[in-house]
């Protein structure tokens, strides 16, 4: 894996402005997304978890500029995407194309199946009608559904399927990268089953890379080659999921996988909770973002931001005791 | 641990009325919970879990729904027969309720402080101060930091994981014997669900209630029940105590369900999945109804009903293959410790 990753973030941030309702002086900055980096191989998933509201989607959301970054870089395939201007950005979207969570709101319920698959093609411009047809056909079929149900309407299906829909639209285009943005969660587990081994093949005959955003961390062990953790718009951990499961070098982590419920009840057995909730992003603590509920925060994690560092072979890590807290562990 | 059932289901029959006619949503449901017991309820969306639940309370409109049963024996008094006044007196009091949605059932233009003193000045008689006292300290019981100043907040200023936590403190208000907890961390982060489980355990050690917890994750039911009954599309699959279902489950449904979720440590491709999906209530196969999905199902399956078989001591499966699967499960996988 020494070539140039297909994409790579550098320092990527987004802040809302929170505003007065009625005067409209500003209240305060809710730090979304705070200088998030990332490298994506071609032909691998990345897996990005954290709780509600530490900027998972948003993140996913801006590489696709589907939210304008404010800033860093998104480097696809070299070129920077939030320098393209609006022609180029269209058509480099050919090549980047994301997957919704909830398979009810994102289909427009007056389009036919047709019309929502081949809806990227028609953009994209540069094939007859009868082309796109066929290709929406041998999508359908690709994705595991009737080709012969391009007529219908999405409320005519299951919300699994309503899933594949989408998950063809997103291959429509041909892309390289897609950003899966909670796709399986709104599922039922025998169907989300179903969906992550399509996803799987996809990425297998496409060559496709993912981000996979999840806050499931068993679906996301399963599907990911790197996992990277995220909290409170922050980036705590990135490693590769076998080092980042069995061995997590930042407390949060291991606070997030301690909580998952066990696998059978015979494991049961006190474990380590962390206290606390996640506090706002708006106007964050000075320093290391986790340090109010951090079972191991000194004076210098309230005083200085922790920077994400190489400890180990592509393991990156934003705490000031990793070291310290491995050799307690072990 | 004691056997006498708090709460006895007996053959629970629910319909609806829709477009597409009358639906049977729960169809024959039978179940013991017993005095301090946890049992787990089980089963994907429209598996009948919910309804199951507000079946027994008698909460479903009776204008769209028909619950008709032939008991359901709680604390000695038959709820199937009773009458809307003393299912009221028993609602809140001996019988608490937890829902999924702590936005949507807690009521946004009142105080948290109304909301829990409520249940409470109704069941019993006792003055607002007192009844307000026994408020903060059930909100400090909970978790819940300063109590006090909390009681005059409205919902929104809480957090999801907070208001969940008031929803507990008003479903234990009136120490019920019964609580009725229909997905109570489903829409939570993963650390405040293992926050809230540890508190529901917690408080179960404590008063010895029955819990009846509502659920759609194995993890839920690996973390907490006791006992766990399995439904599928309105009926029963497989019920028994947990870690029977876990090392020997005998209905290929619930061996399924525990084979899709993903792991935390192996190394597999591919998951295993349950092809199809759940079937629509108003076009349900006839016999087994997971017989089309099933990959043991055989002509026998599909020709009526298949019977509750026991299969272990308190252990029953609605397949007629169970005996088979048990013993191809006779080396649990994943049982070392």
């Amino acid at each position: 894996m020494s070539k140039a990753p297909l994409l790579s973030v550098r320092d990527l941030s987004k802040y809302f402005t929170i505003r007065s309702p009625f005067r409209g002086t500003t209240v305060g900055t809710v730090q979304a997304v705070n200088r998030v980096s990332f490298d994506i191989g071609e032909g691998e998933t990345l897996g990005l978890v954290g709780e509600s509201g530490c900027g998972k989607s948003t993140t996913g959301r801006l590489l696709l500029r589907l939210i304008e970054p404010d800033r860093g870089e998104v480097l696809f395939e070299g070129r920077d995407l939030l320098k393209l201007d609006a022609g180029e950005l269209k058509a480099i979207r050919k090549s980047i194309q994301i997957v919704f969570q909830d398979p009810f709101s994102s289909l427009n319920p007056r389009m036919t199946v047709e019309d929502i698959i081949t809806e990227p093609l028609y953009v994209q411009g540069g094939m007859t009608r009868h082309d796109m047809r066929d290709r929406a056909r041998m999508l359908l079929e690709r994705v595991g559904l009737n080709a012969a149900h391009i007529t219908r309407y999405p409320h005519e299906f299951s919300g699994g399927q309503r899933q594949r829909i989408g998950i063809a639209r997103a291959l429509a285009a041909d892309p390289r990268f897609i950003v899966c943005d909670e796709a399986v969660s709104a599922l039922d587990v025998s169907v989300q089953a179903q969906v992550i081994n399509l996803l799987q093949d996809l990425q297998e005959e496409f060559n496709l890379s993912y981000l996979f955003i999840a806050h499931d961390l068993s679906v996301v062990r399963h599907i990911s080659d790197r996992v990277a953790v995220m909290y409170l718009g922050e980036v705590v951990e990135i490693a590769g999921k076998d080092a980042l499961y069995a061995s997590p070098r930042h407390p949060y982590t291991k606070a997030l996988l301690e909580a998952i419920p066990v696998a059978h009840p015979r494991l049961r057995g006190k474990r380590a909770r962390l206290g606390g909730e996640v506090s706002s992003a708006l106007n964050p603590p000075p320093g290391c973002r986790f340090s109010q509920r951090c079972p191991f925060a000194q004076d210098v994690c309230r005083r200085e931001a922790p920077a994400l560092r190489e400890l180990g072979e592509r393991h990156q890590v934003a705490c000031h005791f990793a070291e310290e807290l491995q050799a307690v562990a072990a | 641990m004691q056997r006498n059932p708090i709460l006895r289901v007996e053959g629970l029959r629910t319909t609806f009325t829709s477009d597409d006619g009358e639906v049977v949503a729960v169809d024959d449901v039978s179940f013991d919970v017993n005095e301090g017991e946890i049992v787990g309820l089980i089963g994907e969306s429209g598996s009948g879990k919910s309804v199951t639940a507000l079946a027994v309370m008698g909460l479903l409109p009776k204008t769209t729904s028909h619950v008709t049963a032939e008991r359901i024996m709680f604390d000695g008094r038959d709820l199937a027969h009773a009458s809307e006044r003393e299912l009221r007196r028993l609602r809140g009091g001996s019988i608490g309720m937890i829902f999924q949605e702590p936005m949507s059932s807690l009521n946004p233009v009142l105080k948290i402080g109304d909301q829990l003193i409520e249940p409470i000045r109704i069941h019993e008689r006792i003055s607002y101060r007192a009844a307000f006292d026994r408020g903060v300290e059930l909100l400090t019981k909970v978790g819940i930091p300063s109590p006090v100043q909390r009681m005059n907040d409205y919902p929104h200023q809480l957090s999801g994981g907070m208001r969940q936590r008031v929803m507990i403190a008003i479903a234990l208000s009136c120490s019920p014997k019964l609580l009725l907890a229909d997905e109570p961390t489903t829409a939570l982060d993963v650390t405040i669900q293992a926050q809230l489980l540890d508190l529901l355990l917690e408080i179960q050690a404590e008063t010895k209630m029955a819990i009846v917890l509502i659920t759609h994750s194995m993890g839920v039911i690996a973390e907490c029940a006791d006992k766990v009954v399995v439904m599928y599309s309105g009926r029963i699959a497989e019920q028994g105590p947990v870690t029977e279902i876990f090392d020997r489950p005998g209905h290929p449904y619930t061996k399924g369900l525990m084979q899709c979720t993903p792991e935390l440590t192996g190394n597999s491709r591919r998951l295993t999945t349950i092809p199809g999906t759940l079937p629509s209530l108003s076009a349900l196969p006839p016999g087994c109804r997971f017989a089309p999905r099933c990959d043991l199902a055989q002509p026998d399956c599909v020709a009526g009903r298949p019977p509750m078989i026991a299969i272990g001591k308190e252990h029953a499966s609605a397949c007629i293959r169970a005996d088979e699967l048990v013993v191809s499960a006779a080396q649990p996988e994943g049982a070392e410790v």
